[in-house]
């Protein structure tokens, strides 16, 4: 297998595409009401020391993923442990979003059909992509994110004349603990996730790639998130945008101009549906790069097609409502995720370090 | 496929059920005499009746399109809630849908007795009404989604239009004119189509009309229509010796549009005369219908509250609690300046020299 490489463009675009994925629809940090455009920022400010040590931990060893490097740092048993840790952090992930996407689709436009009938052509797509190979993903990423950001912003134009500026009045009147709970939940959904880059970003192409990437990939991302966030604010009011499921759509939905220009709720299905797309396949790839470096595969395609078809099978039984999905997501995933989000990689930043310092070179002889 | 145009929620208290009753198209008929029809049905609650409907019409209908829903007295008396959250829920009945409250017996009437001729179907026919609400400043529109908004703010109160059928020609038609006020989501009192106008005036939502001014001049009396072209009002909220005011400041620009009779308003100390009735006459309304909110309905139609609350949230947060006893009480200061700009092509009146 020929070592894949992928330009700074390609995965800057990747990491703003796979921050935006779901949060562009399902919206974020709603703790904080009307002040959650505010928990947006102080999450980004938080994500870019982690997103920092996701790099420098990444630059220890140039070329590397996450799974090589734990192997390298903690040995090859522990390694693999924290290995399998990440895999399995992957593949939820995946599975979650795989869900998000079809809960989706099922309550706003096709309730009739099986839920498993969407996930299921997504995850086809993804699988594709994924057998594809990153390079196919990053040439996508380049284009589609031109495209979903004419879209987005696009609308946001038009929704401009229904915005009302009281909505985020009075500022921060309920104080600042909504904001730290907001900031939690938008810093672990979806600033934080981009951990799962780091068992996919041997492919960068150089060796300082990858602090530019992470970087430039966290604050595109989160200015895109940040402004979709406020302008759902600024049009629907607080009430409105903590009760609705999917504030996207309810406020794409207000656009009527001269009874031509109306019924775009489209749009934001569609951003969902190219972030979606982004977000699962790097959840597939890192899952599958996982796997094959714990198992020692040579290859990582030879698992793309078990791994997709058992995230698709797990995204169908892991929850039984809507409201389930909703209520995990907000009670359960920050504190989960922050283990691996914040906790294991300081852990092997740290052992890393260590080694580096005592001179048992920087991983690049370690050959598992 | 059957599009549904319209809609109409009464509730039999005796069987505690809801009747719904909706105007249905066929877009593949049009033209034909089954192109629209009506629908009825029954049931425990509203989603129920729309389900129950699928008895008569042989399938599912469609709610894409549906734009106008009415509610009768005793829904919107009952509690709104039911209604609106099915609204705002489902995915497919839209949450732009424009609300109205029947001044009927049954909303049911509405739909039934008033097909117009020239549409043939009430739905399209109170969609055009409506859109010419600026014209007329008679009614306020109310989509859903911002009837709903209004319900999460604390304070301030929202309406409905009313609807009603004209009796006076020869065929019923639907007609929107008035508000309903509502307290959280239950009817209190309703306004008729001039106080709802002085509404619209408080709440700067004002975009046009017609407005009529008795002038007395010296023994003479004579009536002067005003076109009115835009608005202005700004309401602010003053707090001197522990008392809350609010100061209601309205900047009305018009056109003399009919003159009843032979003064000539390019006069100046005419024109002043005209100007400072008029004035006296808006500022009148105003008044009576804050007075009469006050006093008979006690609900923040005006958003009084959200200025108080804008302007100065330490006092809100003093006056909250007992908003409702101070609201009743609130003294308001009412001042209007209007601008007479022109008097369309003529500028003189018709002369008559006899």
């Amino acid at each position: 297998m020929t070592k894949e490489v992928i330009s700074d463009k390609q995965g800057i675009s990747l990491v703003i595409l796979f921050i935006m994925g779901s949060t562009l629809v399902l919206g974020t940090g709603a703790e904080a009401g009307k002040d959650s455009w505010l928990a947006i920022l102080v999450a980004a400010a938080f994500a870019c020391p982690v997103v920092l040590m996701y790099s420098r931990l990444l630059a220890l060893s140039p070329g590397k993923d996450l799974f090589y490097i734990s192997e390298w740092v903690l040995g090859r048993m522990l390694g693999k442990g924290i290995g399998l840790l990440y895999i399995w952090f992957a593949f939820h992930l995946g599975a979650l979003v795989i869900r998000n996407f079809g809960e989706f689709i099922n309550t706003i436009s096709l309730p009739e059909t099986p839920k498993i009938i969407p996930m299921t052509g997504l995850v086809l797509l993804c699988l594709w992509a994924v057998k594809s190979g990153i390079e196919v993903l990053g040439r996508w990423g380049e284009l589609g994110l031109i495209v979903l950001l004419i879209l987005i912003f696009l609308t946001i134009g038009l929704l401009v004349p229904k915005m009302d500026w009281r909505n985020i009045q009075p500022f921060l009147q309920k104080g600042f603990k909504p904001i730290g709970k907001g900031a939690l939940a938008v810093f672990s959904f979806p600033f934080a996730e981009t951990v799962v880059f780091a068992g996919v970003f041997s492919v960068l192409q150089r060796k300082n790639s990858i602090y530019r990437v992470y970087l430039w990939g966290l604050l595109l991302g989160a200015a895109i998130v940040w402004a979709t966030a406020f302008t759902e604010i600024l049009v629907l009011g607080e009430g409105e945008y903590t009760t609705i499921l999917f504030p996207a759509h309810s406020t794409v939905r207000r656009i009527n101009i001269r009874n031509f220009i109306q019924r775009l709720e489209i749009i934001p299905a569609i951003a969902f549906l190219g972030g979606g797309f982004i977000k699962v396949s790097i959840c597939l790839f890192s899952a599958c790069y996982g796997i094959a470096r714990v198992c020692n595969y040579e290859d990582y395609r030879i698992v793309a097609s078990p791994v997709a078809l058992l995230m698709l099978n797990l995204s169908h039984w892991i929850y039984d409502s809507t409201m389930e999905m909703f209520d995990w997501a907000f009670q359960v995933w920050p504190y989960y995720a922050f283990f691996f989000q914040v906790i294991l990689p300081a852990i092997l930043l740290v052992a890393g370090e260590i080694k580096n310092r005592q001179g048992k070179g920087a991983g690049k002889n370690y050959d598992g | 496929m059957q599009l549904v145009t319209a809609a109409a929620i009464d509730y039999d208290g005796g069987n505690d059920k809801y009747f719904v009753t909706v105007e249905v198209f066929n877009p593949q008929h049009m033209g034909s005499h089954d192109s629209g029809g009506l629908l009825y049905s029954t049931g425990e609650s509203v989603f129920d009746c729309f389900r129950n409907l699928i008895l008569r019409s042989g399938r599912r209908l469609y709610w894409g399109h549906t734009e106008i829903f009415i509610v009768s007295r005793e829904v919107a008396e009952r509690s709104l809630l039911p209604i609106l959250d099915i609204l705002f829920r489902d995915a497919e009945v839209r949450d732009d849908m424009l609300i109205f409250v029947a001044e009927e017996d049954n909303a049911s009437d509405i739909l039934r007795l008033g097909r117009h001729k020239l549409h043939g179907l009430a739905g399209f026919h109170i969609e055009d009404v409506i859109k010419a609400e600026s014209s007329i400043s008679k009614y306020r529109r109310m989509p859903a989604w911002k009837f709903i908004q209004s319900m999460y703010a604390q304070g301030p109160a929202s309406t409905l239009p009313l609807i009603k059928l004209d009796r006076s020609g020869e065929k019923e038609i639907p007609k929107v004119g008035g508000t309903a006020v509502f307290e959280g989501d239950k009817l209190v009192g309703t306004l008729d189509e001039t106080e709802t106008r002085s509404l619209l005036w408080i709440l700067d939502e004002l975009k046009g009309g017609v407005f009529v001014v008795p002038v007395k001049d010296g023994g003479k009396a004579e009536e002067v229509t005003l076109e009115i072209f835009e608005s202005k009002t700004d309401t602010k909220a003053v707090y001197a010796g522990n008392q809350v005011t609010m100061k209601i400041h309205v900047e009305t620009t018009v056109n003399i549009e009919e003159i009843g009779g032979t003064t000539d308003y390019m006069d100046e100390k005419k024109m002043m005369h005209l100007k400072k009735d008029g004035e006296a006459r808006i500022e009148k309304e105003i008044k009576n219908v804050i007075g009469k909110v006050q006093r008979e309905f006690a609900a923040d139609v005006f958003k009084f509250s959200t200025v108080i609350q804008d302007e100065m949230p330490k006092v809100w947060r003093e006056i909250e609690p007992n908003w409702h006893e101070t609201f009743k009480k609130l003294p308001v200061n009412v001042q209007v300046t209007l601008k007479i700009r022109g008097s369309a092509l003529m500028g003189k009146p018709i002369k008559i020299s006899r």
